[in-house]
């Protein structure tokens, strides 16, 4: 499935395997995020912060809480505070004084199982567990074929600890009454993934 | 320590009284199968993106020797894991026993001052009765998985390893949630249910001094711990109160990542049908200065697994449960009654070490021996065989009923059992009408009418004989053409449906083969062993090939199914520590077909051999469990019917689930045994087939007595009859 004429990921995948061009990446992550319930919205990195105020309007959140380990943050601040999301500080989140919403920045995305990696702080942590509504932020170029390549990643993170790090496929469910699926138990329940896009 | 688990007979009771349990199980099983083979026909498409071997067998065959590896050099991995665990700033505590390991964690709560725990799904948890001992020392213990809390506030123990609250109905649900909040909870909407469980376990989010977590593996190379869960509630117990435990057997040690990666791609897929769990965590040490991360290992009779040669293959479960959703008497009875504190097949399996073999005992009993299990089982334990290794266990300690030692000590004796089924032929005369026995039967056995004996067994037609091959005829130039076979009677065959027998020759003779019936032969041993009676089992395979070997056949062959798996497969296990009979054995094994097995892959009948101009039934088909488990030839006999007569065979909906003969366990357990072939012939009803085609005799009779008592119209006959009746 390697079309030369593609830009390609980092080469040949783990075992010989066939590099997967960039674009099929995407294409394999979105599908398969769609399979774990996670909303995908592809955008141009310059966008992105216009595109992640617009996605918590339409969710109805009025606070958000940002991620320390998001880039440009002041950006993503000033487009939020434009659309009228007030902030809170990811610290002071807690299980019972929540946000509605919350960003975190994802250092892979596994086009396999439409996870994406995260690797948290403590503090940042938070912003994945006290809120409704979670936005993670992935760049297009940190995708990666399968968990192998993953996994990979994650050992090197386990290899510096302190480290506390999560694969996150769609959001919080549960099937343990009568095995319905339900959507959004002590978790988000909602989880938006916005792939950020190099021009191109 | 006293278990808080009712005796094994009042949870059995207690099952079989309850009216909703077999209905939600039976939709959950129902649910699962379609859903897991979804999820492994999806998982095929990952070879595009460069998946190694995206298959179920694939990826089963990589995780059962990394597992297997891993328990080989457990202590090893656990030096690397505890090492670098606590080189990350985690404590790694080996615990000595299971009341060791309650007592740390006790303490550790003593010391730091706790007053609330709050708990992440846990089964070591539950298998070291923690939340007991936590409530003794004043400690509130709060579960946090969804299931897991509907279990605790209902005061239970959890039915299944994976969906701990599967028993209960949605209306049961909301009636123990409305109890405990004090305000009206729907009984329909399952949303507002995880509603309540999200608003109410918050508090135990924000308050607990104490979180913890099990561990689906702990990565021995970087000494983390791998966390897996679908609800968040997991990374909330360990990611938020000051003090994290991890609570798991050492069994959940992987030396590499990569191994850990293997266990992902199966676990959720086995478990659950998904692709992935929402969250898979990695804790490597705890990652804020002023936090405890403790990891408590516990061992529990789990050396005692591993020095096992068999009992050793177990270790490698990941507790997926999948052993469980796919088991019949399981959907009959619950994990209270089916498994201990674990339940589905390992449960019955570990069980005996965790818990001692008197709470195995009663649970055991209950396996059909179906095999199901095994097919599903993604680290590949040979469950079927270990739950009758424990069953010899429990028969060697505390003896086989004695109803059970007097029918094998008849068995056993050939002349004895001959004199003992001519004088039952002669009591039952009276009772008999045409096939059946219409006697009046003890209530519990009344669904299923009994078969009456022959009145001429097969052996007084065939036993002795050497019967040339049938030259003529549509078959005569198969690829049996000109061989010697040894046919072997099977007992049941040869005294309830003689028939079979004599359809059987007739279509190997048709096939253009020789065949011979030798003298002397008796049963198999398989009844023995199904008991669990191995030294009676082992004088009879003896005996058998002895027999078998006397007449110097090229092949043996049977159409009693279950008699020929016996000898393909149990015998060079059960005679393994008997030089020279263990090599005997593994040449009759390996010269040892079954009739169905035999007619496809030797003879190789010719397409459209047997076919008739029109046919005015009705078939369809179900496979014996081991056919479909141990053999794989569940397609088979329905090809030979498709393509070899030209019939037009009926899916049978869960086709591939037992019958609910399982040999003596449907005496031993008539109730289980009743509502297992219910499902089977609700089944066959849907196809409204006219006939039932099947390849075992034992599962033919049981079906025809269930469909007889129910008064269901329904032929029940075996593949070599359907052949012979198509022979000109």
């Amino acid at each position: 499935m390697a079309r030369p004429e593609s830009s390609s990921s980092g080469g040949a995948g783990p075992g010989g395997a066939p590099a997967v061009p960039r674009r099929d990446l995407a294409a394999a992550f979105e599908e398969q995020a769609a399979r774990v319930v996670a909303i995908v919205h592809r955008t141009p990195r310059d966008g992105a912060a216009a595109h992640a105020a617009q996605i918590f309007r339409e969710a109805a959140c009025r606070t958000v809480a940002l991620a320390d380990a998001v880039p440009e943050r002041s950006v993503l601040a000033q487009a939020l505070g434009e659309a009228g999301l007030s902030l809170v500080p990811a610290r002071d989140l807690r299980p019972t004084r929540r946000a509605d919403g919350g960003i975190s920045w994802a250092k892979l995305g596994v086009a396999e199982t439409g996870s994406t990696l995260l690797h948290s702080t403590s503090e940042d942590r938070r912003v994945e567990l006290c809120v409704d509504v979670h936005l993670v932020l992935l760049a297009g170029g940190a995708l990666v074929p399968t968990l192998d390549a993953a996994f990979a990643a994650l050992r090197a993170i386990g290899a510096r600890p302190p480290a506390y790090a999560s694969l996150v496929s769609g959001p919080s469910r549960s099937a343990d009454i009568e095995r319905q699926l339900t959507i959004g138990v002590h978790g988000p329940r909602a989880l938006h993934v916005l792939l950020l896009e190099d021009g191109s | 320590m006293s278990a808080p688990i009712a005796p094994f007979r009042e949870r059995y009771r207690k099952a079989l009284a309850d009216g909703q349990l077999g209905r939600n199980l039976l939709n959950f099983q129902r649910a699962y199968s379609a859903a897991r083979r979804a999820a492994f026909e999806h998982f095929q498409t990952g070879a595009a993106l460069g998946v190694p071997d995206p298959s179920f067998a694939g990826q089963r065959a990589r995780l059962t020797e990394a597992k297997r590896r891993a328990i080989q050099s457990r202590d090893e991995q656990f030096a690397r894991f505890k090492a670098a665990a606590e080189a990350a700033g985690a404590r790694v505590y080996e615990s000595t026993s299971a009341e060791d390991a309650v007592r740390y964690i006790v303490d550790l709560c003593r010391r730091r001052r706790a007053t609330l725990f709050a708990k992440g799904k846990s089964m070591v948890s539950e298998e070291i009765f923690l939340n007991h001992a936590l409530e003794a020392a004043g400690v509130t213990a709060v579960e946090t998985d969804l299931g897991e809390w509907i279990v605790q506030l209902a005061r239970e123990t959890p039915s299944h390893m994976v969906m701990p609250a599967i028993h209960k109905s949605r209306q049961q649900v909301g009636g123990l949630f409305e109890a405990h909040v004090g305000r009206p909870v729907s009984r329909e909407d399952i949303a507002e249910m995880a509603g309540v469980a999200r608003q109410e376990l918050r508090q135990v989010f924000a308050e607990a001094q104490v979180g913890m977590t099990g561990a689906n593996a702990l990565i021995a190379e970087t000494g983390t711990v791998m966390l897996v869960t679908n609800e968040g509630n997991g990374r909330l117990t360990s990611s938020l109160p000051p003090v994290h435990i991890v609570l798991a057997g050492w069994e959940k040690l992987v030396p590499t990542w990569e191994d850990a990666a293997a266990q992902v791609r199966l676990l959720a897929r086995s478990g659950t049908a998904q692709d992935i769990t929402v969250y898979t965590s990695f804790i490597t040490g705890p990652d804020r200065p002023d936090r405890e991360l403790h990891i408590v290992i516990v061992d529990n009779g789990r050396s005692e697994m591993a020095a096992d040669p068999d009992f050793s293959e177990a270790l490698r479960c990941i507790r997926c449960a999948a052993c469980a959703d796919v088991c019949p008497p399981y959907q009959v009875v619950g994990g209270h009654a089916f498994g201990f504190v674990y339940s589905g097949a390992i449960g019955l399996v570990n069980t005996a070490f965790h818990h001692g073999l008197d709470a195995a005992a009663g649970p055991q009993s209950l396996c059909f021996s179906c095999n199901a299990c095994a097919t599903v089982c993604p680290v590949s334990i040979p469950l079927p065989r270990l739950i009758l290794d424990v069953r010899r266990r429990v028969a060697d300690r505390a003896g086989m009923k004695l109803r059970t030692r007097l029918a094998l000590g008849v068995w056993a004796r050939p002349r004895l059992f001959s004199a003992v089924l001519g004088l039952a032929r002669w009591l039952e005369r009276p009772f008999v009408r045409g096939t059946a026995l219409r006697v009046p039967l003890p209530k519990a056995f009344r669904w299923r009418t009994p078969q009456a004996l022959a009145p001429r067994p097969a052996r007084a037609a065939l036993l002795g004989q050497d019967l040339p091959a049938d030259g003529q005829g549509p078959l005569a130039q198969s690829g049996a053409r000109g061989l010697r076979i040894a046919y072997f009677l099977q007992c049941i065959t040869d005294r309830f449906v003689p028939e079979q027998a004599v359809a059987a020759v007739r279509v190997l003779r048709a096939c253009g083969a020789r065949v011979v019936v030798p003298e002397g032969q008796h049963c198999c041993g398989l009844p023995a062993l199904d008991a669990g009676g191995r030294a009676v089992a082992r004088a009879m395979a003896r005996r058998t090939i002895e027999t078998l070997e006397a007449v110097r056949a090229d092949w043996v062959v049977t159409a009693a199914a279950s008699c020929a798996i016996a000898i393909m497969h149990d015998y060079a296990d059960l005679l393994r520590e008997e030089p020279g009979w263990r090599e005997r054995a593994g040449a009759l094994a390996a010269k040892t077909l079954d009739l169905v097995s035999f007619l496809e892959r030797v003879a190789k009948l010719p397409a459209g051999g047997l076919a008739r101009p029109a046919e005015a039934e009705r078939f369809t088909y179900h496979s014996f469990c081991q056919s479909t488990h141990v053999l794989a030839i569940s397609g088979s006999a329905p090809r030979l019917l498709r393509e070899v007569c030209g019939l037009e065979v009926r899916e049978l909906p869960e086709g591939e689930v037992c019958c609910g003969f399982g040999g003596s366990a449907s005496m031993d357990h008539p109730e289980v045994a009743r509502a297992i072939v219910a499902r089977k012939l609700d089944n066959v009803a849907q196809t409204e087939a006219t006939v039932l085609v099947t390849d075992n005799p034992g599962c033919l009779l049981h079906l025809r007595g269930a469909a007889d008592a129910r008064g269901m119209k329904l032929r029940l006959a075996h593949v070599a009859e359907i052949l012979a009746e198509r022979l000109v």
